[in-house]
């Protein structure tokens, strides 16, 4: 199956929560309906998106000269930062900002904390 | 439909409200009395997998009384459940909610706490009061307008009186995240849940690094924001959620009602509802005392972090097999809410970013 048909099939089970089931439920249920349709949201934004993630790692892997094989490039740098071992320069802080913004642009695209952050670092060519 | 959302039918319901009625008794009346009495409405709310919040009346001598149960069903406390994101005991809650109540803290009267002999589990009954609590509803009806004018005031008098309790009337045994005890909590956690989030680490390093220079030591309720505040048309009616309650830096409450997470989208910093300046005037009505600035910004990174924290473990519930609930395994995806605002705050303020400094 190809990714464009996995996302279509997403996007249907999605409508189908939104537009049939959500109306016939209240409570709990609704309240639980609607995350799950939003689930299904994030699921097909990292289908879409998801490879930018690893990209930007294998970048910063290469940029920090560490083994391609290394399992976490986040867990690596949020190690060393706990140990003093690395300091939080431009490059670093570059591809936190850009892997952050991906991460929230996937996870949740309308938190207030995205618009703010690509409006002060996307011009500034941070992402 | 048969089954209510915690997946009771019919007969385990009136068995339960059988067991709210003889808990609610007044030991003084006599049998025949208090064989008035009947419970109506018992429904549960929304709420975790373990921890149960119900709403329901008790109808006795010709009035109706509005009532809310907070509760852990079964014999034992769950090792790991909502209450594992605070560490106060249900029956602390209740007590801390009581110590509140005197000293002028507007919040739910609490009208027992669970015994065993009550075969309800472990919890309390508190009253039922009037207003919203649904953040959005708060930010967007007009029926609360002139309540969002007066509520970041409300808030700063209310957290002062919260921070004016004196140590010696809390319950004992509130967590102390008071000074160091923060810093090696958070790390602790950022361990347990596998060093996963670089920019948590960074936002904890820079609170380790810019500690406030004269922390004070006092009651911080530590989840104090909308979603949390009970209101109607004129304002403040009560605080709820009690359960992150611990002894800390009190102007920690100040960052986290402002914390953008918060705010649910608004430009308004104050939940989403009020400015700084009201909450600080609020808050030096009561105290005498103006924080800086400075402090809500220290305390604003500490709440982003601390959002962050509460996904790693709502996430871990879920992986656990703890609680299989949709909406834990969800919350986990939010974690990038709380590294984007970590990343926003400490725009300009490490070292990389001020040249000439030495690192």
């Amino acid at each position: 199956m190809s990714a464009t048909e996995t996302a279509d099939l997403l996007t249907a089970v999605r409508q189908f929560l939104r537009e049939q089931v959500l109306p016939e439920l209240d409570g709990v249920k609704a309240y639980n309906t609607r995350i799950a349709a939003n689930a299904l949201g994030i699921v097909a934004r990292e289908l879409e998106m998801g490879v930018g993630l690893a990209t930007l790692d294998q970048q910063m892997a290469v940029a920090l000269g560490l083994d391609a094989s290394i399992a976490s490039v986040p867990q690596h740098i949020a190690l060393a930062l706990r140990d003093g071992q690395l300091a939080v320069d431009e490059e670093i802080l570059s591809y936190l900002r850009k892997r952050t913004m991906l991460a929230i642009a996937i996870d949740n695209p309308k938190y207030s904390g995205l618009q703010q952050a690509r409006a002060r670092w996307t011009e500034s060519g941070d992402a | 439909m048969s089954q209510d959302a915690a997946g009771m039918g019919a007969p385990d319901l009136q068995v339960m409200a059988d067991r709210l009625r003889v808990a609610l008794a007044d030991p003084k009346l006599s049998s025949e009395t208090e064989h008035g009495a009947c419970i109506i409405d018992l429904h549960r709310l929304s709420g975790g997998a373990n921890m149960e919040t119900w709403a329901f009346d008790l109808a006795a001598a010709g009035e109706i009384e509005p009532l809310i149960l907070r509760r852990l069903p079964g014999k034992s406390v769950a090792v790991l459940s909502d209450a594992a994101v605070g560490e106060l005991s249900l029956a602390e809650e209740a007590a801390l909610i009581t110590v509140s109540g005197q000293y002028g803290v507007p919040v739910p009267r609490v009208r027992q706490v669970l015994r065993n002999e009550h075969a309800l589990g472990v919890g309390y009954i508190m009253s039922r009061e009037r207003g919203e609590a649904l953040p959005f509803r708060l930010l967007a009806d007009d029926h609360f307008q002139a309540a969002r004018e007066q509520l970041a005031y409300q808030c700063g008098q209310t957290l002062a009186h919260i921070h004016q309790i004196p140590m010696a009337a809390l319950p004992r045994n509130l967590p102390d995240h008071s000074g160091a005890l923060l810093f090696q909590r958070a790390q602790s956690l950022l361990e347990t849940h596998n060093n996963v989030s670089p920019v948590l680490q960074l936002g904890l390093n820079w609170l380790r690094d810019n500690q406030r220079s004269t922390p004070r030591r006092t009651l911080v309720h530590g989840d104090f924001r909308n979603g949390n505040l009970l209101v109607d048309e004129h304002g403040l009616v009560a605080v709820l959620d009690w359960e992150l309650a611990h002894i800390g830096d009190p102007l920690q409450d100040l960052g986290y009602i402002s914390a953008n997470v918060w705010r649910f989208g608004s430009p308004k910093p104050v939940g989403g509802f009020g400015e700084y300046a009201d909450l600080l005037a609020g808050y030096a009505a009561v105290t005498g005392e103006t924080p800086g600035m400075a402090d809500i910004h220290y305390w604003q990174v500490h709440a982003a972090l601390s959002w962050g924290m509460v996904c790693l473990l709502m996430a871990q519930m879920y992986r656990s097999g703890h609680d299989s609930s949709l909406e834990r395994a969800a919350v986990g995806r939010r974690l990038s809410e709380a590294e984007i605002d970590l990343l926003l705050l400490l725009e300009g303020q490490l070292a990389a970013e001020r040249p000439g400094e030495v690192v």
